[in-house]
């Protein structure tokens, strides 16, 4: 299976922006503030309908499928889901099954992500009263819920505290691995560039590079959309970039 | 909440009916009543008590749904106009002085006034289902449709129909017959068939906006079923007892203080508290000694109003 973005473009928000993927890749789309990553991110996953361009999964036009499709096809973590009703962790991720076409029990897989995600100590806690970074494993956890082919995150390591930035990189690098194509909007480029086979980056709507990881993260590419240049650090564990303001940004 | 909870709660519904039933102007029990206990039991009290049961049932959910639905917990049936809507149409009928053909034209008048509330705010709304925008549009609505009806008693052709008609909006079961049990029953029957038949969308609603985007619902269709089954709902109780406020707000926050969130049983058990609340106001209007009998809506907002000064305080302090 593969995901196809076709010269993709929602008004000036996003214009022509064209990649692929193929199963077994985590994908990361990355830009400054007000890039369009989550734009593209909801275009590319039918919330928004493209004004131009298409996106296709297995050869099926995205904006084209029921609602219902695409529950089926991707799982969608938005970028700031908040919590507002009193209602426990437990109860959240059983409603989060709605809808699914399940292989297993639904409690089993509740349990399923509750323990990818380490979230078993708050099941029986109102949601509401876990912290920011709690609150995101568990969003994270019913985002996950259904198993779908294609997982569709907008920031996932956001409020997460270092051990939980890593896990969350490594367990969706090892989901993609198991078989699902998965894109992620990302602010962290050294995460980026460790876990991610294949980087999208964006500027002003418009596309800038994509490819790997090395190929997109050019010096240029990062004064060009970043406004910085980056000194690189690399040792076995990974790579990790060291910033530094450029003092004319273009 | 446990099964104990539940269970202490019917039994409090029991008693409150029972109570109600057996609490008359002239003292106590049946006895009282002399020869004609069966007539005023069934043709009087029992209707009565029934009427402001299923008048609480039916705003108690309509107040849940709603605060479930708009993610606002300061939601009730008035703010989406249909009750002031509802209104303004048996208002308008009773100025109009026409004779209607029938004992069930009014009530469906009536209904018809809340349906074209509820299509106002939708084209005022944009089609948008989303919080803010169809709460300030419920708010246009029923404040154009409340100065409509005070134009219509300001021009009232006589003292006597415009006191008729103040206290018929003042909410009240009483005098009334099981011609009005008879139209809330089907009401309250078909609503819930509505509200059971999308209560996964209804429970999705614990999720936000963007996330309740992607779980595959076909939201529009959703939302204006479910505010069909609450207009239907809230439209039964205004023709049928008047408009009285309140009990759609309070009954789902004492369900919230037994410490039910789930939207589904929320919504059930704010059915069976609203009914409680009501059957037990209006044993208080009752029995309260007054030359003109006080106003079910009167001692409802009584009630309900310091407990939204109440709320508000709460989440301004919290």
């Amino acid at each position: 299976m593969s995901l196809v973005c076709e010269e993709l473009s929602f008004g000036a928000r996003l214009q022509q922006v064209s990649f692929s993927a193929a199963t077994g890749q985590l994908v990361g789309i990355i830009g400054a503030n007000g890039a369009g990553k989550t734009t593209l991110l909801q275009a590319l996953t039918g919330q928004l309908e493209p004004t131009a361009g298409r996106a296709t999964f297995a050869n099926a036009t995205i904006a084209q499928l029921a609602s219902l499709e695409q529950r089926r096809l991707i799982g969608f973590l938005p970028q700031n889901p908040t919590a507002h009703s009193d209602i426990t962790v437990a109860h959240f991720l059983r409603s989060g099954l709605v809808n699914l076409s399940l292989r297993q029990s639904p409690s089993a897989e509740v349990k399923r992500v509750v323990a990818l995600l380490k979230i078993h100590d708050y099941l029986s806690r109102p949601l509401t009263q876990l912290s920011g970074g709690e609150q995101r494993r568990v969003q994270l956890a019913r985002a996950l819920l259904g198993d779908q082919p294609w997982l569709a995150c907008d920031e996932p390591t956001a409020s997460l505290d270092l051990h939980y930035q890593l896990h969350v990189m490594q367990l969706l690098k090892s989901l993609a691995q198991q078989g699902k194509i998965i894109t992620v909007a990302l602010h962290d480029l050294s995460l980026a560039a460790r876990f991610c086979d294949q980087l999208v980056l964006l500027h002003k709507g418009r596309l800038v590079a994509a490819g790997e990881p090395a190929a997109v993260l050019t010096d240029e590419n990062l004064a060009n959309a970043f406004g910085i240049s980056a000194r690189w650090l690399c040792t076995e564990q990974g790579v990790a970039l060291l910033p530094s303001l450029l003092k004319q940004p273009s | 909440m446990g099964r104990l909870t539940l269970a202490v709660l019917v039994l409090i519904t029991i008693a409150v009916m029972a109570l109600h039933t057996l609490l008359g102007s002239t003292g106590w029990g049946m006895a009282v009543l002399g020869d004609n206990a069966a007539m005023i039991f069934y043709e009087l009290r029992l209707p009565r008590m029934l009427l402001a049961l299923l008048n609480g049932i039916a705003l108690g959910v309509a107040g849940a749904v709603l605060q479930v639905l708009f993610r606002n917990p300061l939601a009730e049936p008035g703010i989406t106009g249909v009750a002031s809507g509802s209104a303004l149409a048996v208002v308008l009928v009773l100025y109009s002085g026409l004779v209607l053909p029938s004992l069930w034209a009014l009530p469906a008048i009536g209904m018809l006034g809340g349906l074209l509330s509820l299509i106002a705010l939708w084209l005022i709304a944009g089609g948008n289902t989303s919080g803010f925008r169809l709460i300030l549009a419920g708010v246009a609505v029923a404040s154009l449709a409340g100065a409509l009806v005070a134009l219509v008693l300001n021009l009232a052709p006589n003292p006597f129909a415009y006191l008729e008609w103040s206290l018929w909006l003042l909410g009240s079961v009483a005098n009334r017959g099981w011609e009005q049990v008879i139209l809330m029953l089907p009401s309250i029957v078909l609503a819930g068939a509505v509200l059971y038949w999308q209560r996964n969308y209804i429970d999705a609603h614990i999720f936000d906006v963007a996330t309740l985007a992607t779980l595959g619902f076909r939201q529009r269709f959703a939302t204006w079923w479910v505010l069909l089954a609450v207009t239907l709902l809230i439209s039964a109780s205004v023709v049928t007892a008047g408009v009285i406020g309140f009990i759609g707000l309070l009954a789902p926050h004492a369900v919230r203080l037994l410490g039910e969130h789930r939207p589904i049983p929320l919504i059930a058990l704010s059915g069976l508290c609203g009914g409680v609340l009501l059957v037990l106001i209006d044993a208080v209007v009752k029995t309260i000694p007054t030359t003109v009998e006080l106003q079910l809506g009167v001692v409802a907002a009584f009630l309900g109003a310091p407990w939204l000064i109440y709320l508000l305080a709460k989440q301004r302090f919290a």
